[in-house]
């Protein structure tokens, strides 16, 4: 297959329809947040666009960010557009091993210089030289800061490529940290970058903005910490389902008591959504089936740095801040 | 292994008010008339995303109920089942996606004289034309008349 291949060239190859691309462009914009209309462009931009080439490095990770985005259905809308992006290396997913994967990365990073899209999931130790985590005899922090310099745009999928994330928890023994800081530090070469945070991130998010990219080659609006506003603006607190039942005051006492199963809020029980921006409630897990607390089960924070450092998951919050105001809709809906 | 699917789910009814939910489904009407009137103007349709429209499930059953059901219901199958149900409101279309595993993946209200997915482009007819070519070379081309037969003209019985 061809690396100038065009998306819809490649999806069209593997037996999708015109409809189905349609489809496809029509879901993908929803979880998006954009209008139908902007849903038409994107499918007009998307059919154009040649395969960009991918390369993705995982580091200290538990393979948890590519688990939710290959796994969640198959065939999915999401493996879709990850099986036609020209993913050139990714541990798990490639066939190839030892030196030709090194090689076929290398060569991909040459020849796509500039132009290619690079994807962390994992976090980066600095401790004893890099040695916690190596590949192929070359440090985490090696790797990476070889790999960025030809990179067009970074995303660091997950909260450990973020933010550091589960092996930055105390003591941080490896002295993992994540993408951003590096460049912050000045230890790898800064370059555009987007965070989608969470342990591990909903699919739809992942795709979302790979889908985004593709489209605008450019950034979307980034919150504070570098996450995609449309998708982390709102804290999952903002649009959760028992959020009625927290204004009024009625809370679970105990997991599955028989105010749990009114749906009263889980804040006594040490629900995080308060302090959590994420879009768990809005785009929901399984394909739009659920999210933890419609399925009884509090927010543990995890789209949130140092979230297993905030004095335990069952602990309740001490203070709440004050509500995002913002919608729990799209900004570009038909105005009511 | 125990599905999400296998578990039993039970349906109780809202204790909101039926008013309530009448009352707050105004607010959709109103744009639906606007998306029908901008399709008599300009003939561009438009949609109404319900998975990000703020509609409680109790207000999607009063707005599918308000809406009514039309004559023409379509499906096809493109990456998974899609759904388009005429509305009684003409012109509306409530159209539902879904993945190859039947799981609902997004909806919307389409405002068109035909649902966008449904209508076939000129390059698609162009191909069909080839298509069809191709089957009537191969059916002429296959066809081998046995002594007591004739040949019968196409398009005749």
């Amino acid at each position: 297959m061809s690396a100038k291949e065009t998306v819809w060239e490649s999806l069209s190859r593997q037996g999708v329809s015109r409809r189905g691309f349609l489809k496809f462009c029509a879901v993908t914009a929803s979880t998006l947040a954009l209008s139908p209309k902007e849903g038409a462009l994107l499918a007009e931009t998307l059919a154009g666009q040649p395969r960009p080439t991918v390369i993705w490095l995982s580091f200290q990770e538990c393979t948890g960010c590519t688990e939710s985005l290959t796994r969640s259905f198959d065939p999915t809308l999401e493996t879709l557009l990850l099986d036609h992006l020209s993913l050139d290396y990714h541990h798990t997913l490639q066939a190839a091993s030892g030196a030709r994967a090194e090689s076929a990365r290398t060569t991909s990073m040459r020849d796509n210089y500039g132009k290619y899209v690079l994807i962390v999931d994992g976090s980066i130790p600095l401790g004893q030289n890099g040695a916690y985590s190596t590949i192929a005899g070359v440090s985490n922090l090696a790797m990476l800061k070889e790999s960025v310099e030809g990179a067009a745009l970074v995303i660091a999928v997950g909260t450990c490529a973020s933010f550091g994330g589960l092996p930055m928890a105390e003591p941080n023994p490896t002295g993992a940290v994540g993408v951003r800081e590096l460049m912050t530090r000045g230890q790898i070469t800064s370059k555009p970058l987007i965070n989608v945070s969470g342990c591990p991130p909903v699919p739809e998010v992942i795709s979302g903005v790979i889908a985004y990219y593709l489209v605008y080659g450019a950034l979307p609006a980034l919150d504070a910490q570098g996450r995609p506003s449309v998708y982390y603006a709102n804290t999952v607190h903002d649009c959760c389902t028992r959020l009625p039942h927290y204004q009024a005051g009625r809370f679970a006492q105990s997991f599955d008591d028989a105010g749990a199963r009114l749906g009263y809020c889980l804040f006594l029980l040490g629900c995080k959504g308060p302090t959590t921006h994420n879009a768990c409630s809005t785009v929901k897990w399984n394909g739009g089936t659920s999210y933890p607390m419609n399925s009884g089960h509090g927010c543990l924070g995890c789209a949130e740095p140092n979230f297993w450092d905030k004095g335990g998951f069952y602990n309740m919050l001490a203070t709440v801040p004050t509500p995002s105001g913002g919608s729990c809709t799209a900004p570009a809906q038909p105005p009511l | 292994m125990i599905r999400i699917n296998d578990i039993p789910v039970r349906v109780e009814p809202s204790s909101v008010p039926t008013t309530d939910i009448a009352v707050s489904i105004q607010p959709f009407l109103a744009v639906l008339e606007s998306m029908l009137l901008n399709l008599i103007a300009d003939g561009l349709g438009d949609s109404l995303d319900l998975r990000r429209a703020p509609l409680s499930e109790d207000q999607r059953l009063q707005l599918r109920s308000v809406l009514g059901s039309g004559e023409a219901y379509v499906r096809i199958e493109a990456l998974g089942r899609t759904e388009f149900e005429e509305m009684g409101v003409k012109g509306l279309w409530w159209v539902t996606h879904r993945n190859p595993r039947g799981e609902i993946v997004a909806e919307f209200i389409e405002a068109a004289y035909v649902p966008t997915l449904l209508s076939v482009t000129a390059a698609d007819v162009a191909e069909g034309v080839q298509s069809l070519r191709g089957l009537m070379f191969a059916n002429g081309q296959a066809g081998r008349l046995g002594e007591d037969e004739q040949a019968v003209p196409f398009g005749r019985a």
